[in-house]
């Protein structure tokens, strides 16, 4: 009887041990930064290639200035940029992981979804938009619903 | 005796046993449950308004530059360029705040100066804004920009010169945040548009278009001038000019923000006048010798 009370005994403490192990684990989990410095660098080098190679195919004027981030598991990132009808517009976006994580579309100012030619490779994606209105246009990322690794972007866009 | 010692010992190892086993179900469960979170649905309109103002992020990005009005303008009408050229100054500034101002106009002017493909106007605007960045102390960081500008623009080569503005434009900015002066790179930006403004609502006012919110560069561009504005620091928020400023472009934000409102309003010659006066006063009060 009493060898079975030191072995409930070191079970417990065994079992006690885990769940606090785990605990910690998932606390650094929580703190350390999910985004590599690695990953940031393939997605600005991603974001350049995709700019320098639409301007030069297609005529398009590029932008001096990027939105760069994390695109996480529960946020969704809306970028507002500012379209004027008869222009085209090609937003580009690259990404910090090789998979195509990323789900990005476009809103008019009314908030309806604009129709888009998307082109997605590994780990970058294009979009091609030709407003119908001048106005504040919105730009959603988020991640796709098989993904649940946050990713870093960079995204511009060029006009013509 | 040594029975009822073992009941109470079962009595207490046997909850917490149980408790325990639960922490560690909860801990490696929790990953489970994920993907029926908040997930929110694909139309914008759906995203509740609190959780929108969190989603959204404010960026550079997020001002266009004149070129990109100038392009949608010109795809609408046949704009004769070199007529809305603006003379040089006449007078001198030494307001450091006039003068941000200044180059922020000079470098639309230099958007312009693209369009018309007119690489000489853009070499007598890169020695204005060059001689101006004097003023606000910025000459020697500016000046290898100005070069690459001018150079581009004597080779014709039109969409690397329009990047070489845009790169000298975000650069002055920097500059002025890293010596402080935020307010000048505030001003400078509200001159870069306050000018385009004055470009497109001359243009506009002059032909028929189907869409003349262009005049004022879309309802939200005017408001961000105005949030720019009321980013100052509280001694320049006095300044009578600066009054004046937020006084008109809220008028100008208030008549294109009624076609939000009616819905699909057709605006009138007027509206667009109205528009360019307005703007057009704003740029003078802040030019002036005073």
């Amino acid at each position: 009887m009493k060898h079975f009370r030191i072995l409930t005994l070191l079970l417990m403490a065994g079992v006690l041990y885990c769940a606090a192990q785990d605990a910690v684990k998932k606390k650094e989990e929580a703190t350390a930064p999910v985004v590599s410095a690695e990953m940031k660098f393939r997605a600005r080098s991603c974001a350049y290639d995709l700019e320098y190679s639409v301007s030069a195919a297609g005529n398009f004027k590029r932008r001096d200035t990027y939105w760069e981030g994390e695109i996480g598991e529960i946020d969704i990132v809306l970028i507002p940029l500012q379209f004027f009808k008869g222009n085209d517009y090609v937003v580009a976006l690259g990404l910090g992981t090789k998979e195509n994580s990323v789900l990005m579309s476009v809103f008019d100012p009314a908030g309806k979804r604009l129709p888009i030619v998307a082109d997605e490779q590994e780990g970058r994606v294009l979009l091609a938009i030709k407003p119908e209105v001048s106005g504040a246009h919105y730009v959603r990322l988020e991640l796709r619903k098989t993904s649940s690794v946050p990713t870093y972007g960079v995204l511009t866009y060029l006009y013509r | 005796m040594r029975h009822a010692k073992d009941s109470l010992f079962y009595l207490v190892a046997i909850p917490l046993l149980v408790i325990a086993l639960m922490a560690v179900g909860q801990e490696t469960g929790e990953d489970t449950d994920d993907d029926k979170e908040v997930r929110l649905p694909p139309v914008l309109q759906d995203i509740p308004p609190e959780v929108f103002a969190k989603c959204v992020v404010e960026t550079d990005l997020s001002l266009p530059t004149p070129a990109e009005i100038f392009d949608a303008l010109a795809k609408q009408t046949n704009v004769r360029w070199r007529s809305l050229y603006r003379d040089p100054l006449t007078h001198s500034l030494a307001d450091r705040s006039k003068a941000a101002v200044w180059i922020g106009t000079r470098i639309t002017d230099g958007y312009l100066a693209m369009e018309a493909r007119d690489a000489q106007h853009v070499r007598n605007l890169s020695k204005d804004i060059l001689a101006y960045s004097r003023v606000l102390g910025l000459a020697e960081k500016t000046e290898p920009r100005i070069i690459r500008l001018d150079t581009f623009a004597e080779a014709q080569s039109w969409a690397g010169a329009r990047f070489e503005l845009e790169a000298l434009q975000s650069e002055m900015s920097l500059n002025l945040r890293e010596m402080r002066d935020k307010d000048l790179a505030e001003m400078m930006l509200v001159g870069v548009w306050l000018r385009a403004l004055e470009i497109a609502s001359m243009v506009v006012d002059s032909k028929d278009f189907d869409e003349m919110v262009i005049c004022a560069g879309g309802i939200r561009l005017v408001d961000q001038l105005l949030d720019r504005l009321d980013d100052l620091s509280e001694n320049l928020q006095k300044d009578e000019s600066i009054e004046m400023a937020r006084r008109q472009l809220g008028r100008v934000s208030r008549i294109w923000k009624a076609e939000k409102v009616l819905g699909g309003r057709v605006f009138t010659n007027d509206e667009v006048k109205e528009t360019h006066d307005r703007v057009t006063n704003v740029l003078q009060m802040f030019l002036s010798q005073r």
